[in-house]
């Protein structure tokens, strides 16, 4: 699961020639990081229902869990980084339509 | 009086202000439905939902106090109904002000707590299209029947001096005004100004409120049997004006002393030394409609302190400085 993550974020690195600086913590710290913007991107089974929905931003979904009651599997972004979103929620669609063909 | 004794082209004004008021009840319901799918369930769309539900109160009340209207006086209400449309108007005019309120708190609470409004995208024949633009194209089309609906009530409001259909249609402006807010805000969250919508919204509430306002304001002033007033500057009205001015002339009238009562006048003689009579004093008014109630009262009130009675004066103080 964080592996599969760890490859798409690559990935979108990769198609945005950017380089990614990884940080590890616990997923409140991150959460908390994102909110106050100072981190771009958190992945690594972000649940779709998690309480912190309404104060970050959510990619749609990359991929689900082993537990079905968690939801789907996102990637979270600073809240009102609007362009952002939609860049990744593209890219997200495109890999899954190159999958799927 | 009820509504079998108005006058014909009244009596069909009504019936078209009440299909008018039908038809906004349906479309605002279904507008509520179209616009909270597109919205989603933030908190935002919580406060629009409360002002949406609070738009349907105009209509409400104004459909049930023109029923009530139809009845005759009787012995539980030996006065009539008329006054019911003065309550209506109180009510109407409230709900404006909360509308205002909710959508101000809203705006103040978003740009202190410096919420950033995030929004995603949706699939959409195979393309990811950020729903901003579905959220524009719901606003747009939230925002059309209103503006129509109020453009059609504002002329018939002031035909039939119904206040709580004018404020209506103030109801209905607030709604277009503030899909155009909305719509203002989601460009400027486009271009990465994430006040833009609360900023937006703020200054509609702002208008909102001073209408709803001034509305409160003169119901609250009919219900304290204060003179009757125009609806959007709370001068003396017209209508009173003439009337006063018209019976004054008579022989033995020493004042007139006028109220509101929903959209009807009851006017009370204030008698001279020798009273005049009431049926010359009605046979000069016959074509004011709005004349419910003709009487002539006690001499006490002669001596009470000046002014009370004297429509010149009330006109002369309420007019604009």
């Amino acid at each position: 699961m964080v592996r599969e993550d760890r490859a798409l974020v690559e990935r979108i690195a990769r198609q945005l020639n950017a380089t990614v600086a990884w940080r590890h913590a616990a997923a409140e710290t991150l959460y908390a990081e994102l909110e106050r913007r100072n981190i771009d991107l958190v992945a690594g089974g972000v649940p779709g229902k998690t309480p912190w929905s309404h104060r970050i931003g959510l990619t749609k979904p990359v991929g689900t869990f082993a537990a079905p009651d968690m939801g789907e599997r996102r990637l979270a972004v600073p809240p009102g980084e609007n362009r952002w979103l939609l860049t990744l929620n593209r890219l997200i669609a495109r890999f899954q339509q190159d999958k799927a063909s | 009086v009820t509504i079998a004794d108005l006058p014909p082209e009244i009596r069909k004004d009504l019936q078209h202000a009440r299909r008018l008021e039908i038809v906004t009840l349906i479309v605002m319901s279904l507008l509520v439905v179209i616009v909270g799918l597109a919205m989603g369930s933030s908190q935002a769309m919580q406060t629009a939902w409360a002002e949406d539900l609070l738009s349907l109160v105009p209509p409400a009340v104004f459909l049930f106090s023109t029923w009530l209207e139809r009845k005759e006086a009787n012995a539980r209400f030996p006065f009539g109904y008329e006054r019911c449309h003065g309550i209506a108007f109180l009510v109407a005019a409230v709900a404006l002000v909360a509308v205002g309120g909710f959508l101000l708190a809203e705006a103040v609470l978003t740009l202190i707590r410096q919420e950033r409004p995030t929004i995603g995208s949706l699939s959409l024949f195979g393309e990811e299209v950020w729903q901003g633009w579905i959220m524009i194209g719901a606003l747009v089309v939230a925002g059309v029947p209103p503006v129509i609906l109020g453009h059609l009530k504002r002329p018939i409001a002031e035909r039939l001096a119904d206040k709580v259909l004018y404020t209506d249609a103030l109801m209905n402006k607030a709604d277009w005004m503030t899909s155009l807010a909305g719509i203002a805000g989601l460009v400027g969250i486009g271009f990465g100004y994430w006040w833009a919508d609360a900023a937006a919204a703020g200054v509609i509430a702002f208008d909102i409120l001073h209408d709803g306002w001034k509305s409160a304001r003169i119901a609250i002033l009919e219900l304290a049997d204060s003179v009757p007033r125009k609806l959007p500057s709370a001068e003396l009205s017209d209508d009173a004006a003439r009337i006063g001015a018209m019976l004054r002339q008579e022989k033995g009238v020493d004042g007139v002393r006028m109220r509101e009562t929903g959209r009807m006048i009851d006017v009370v003689i204030i008698p001279g030394e020798h009273a005049p009579s009431l049926p010359n004093l009605e046979a000069k008014i016959r074509a004011e409609w709005r004349v419910a109630n003709l009487s002539i009262g006690s001499r006490v009130v002669t001596d009470a302190p000046a002014g009370a009675g004297d429509v010149e004066r009330a006109r002369a103080a309420l007019a604009k400085k």
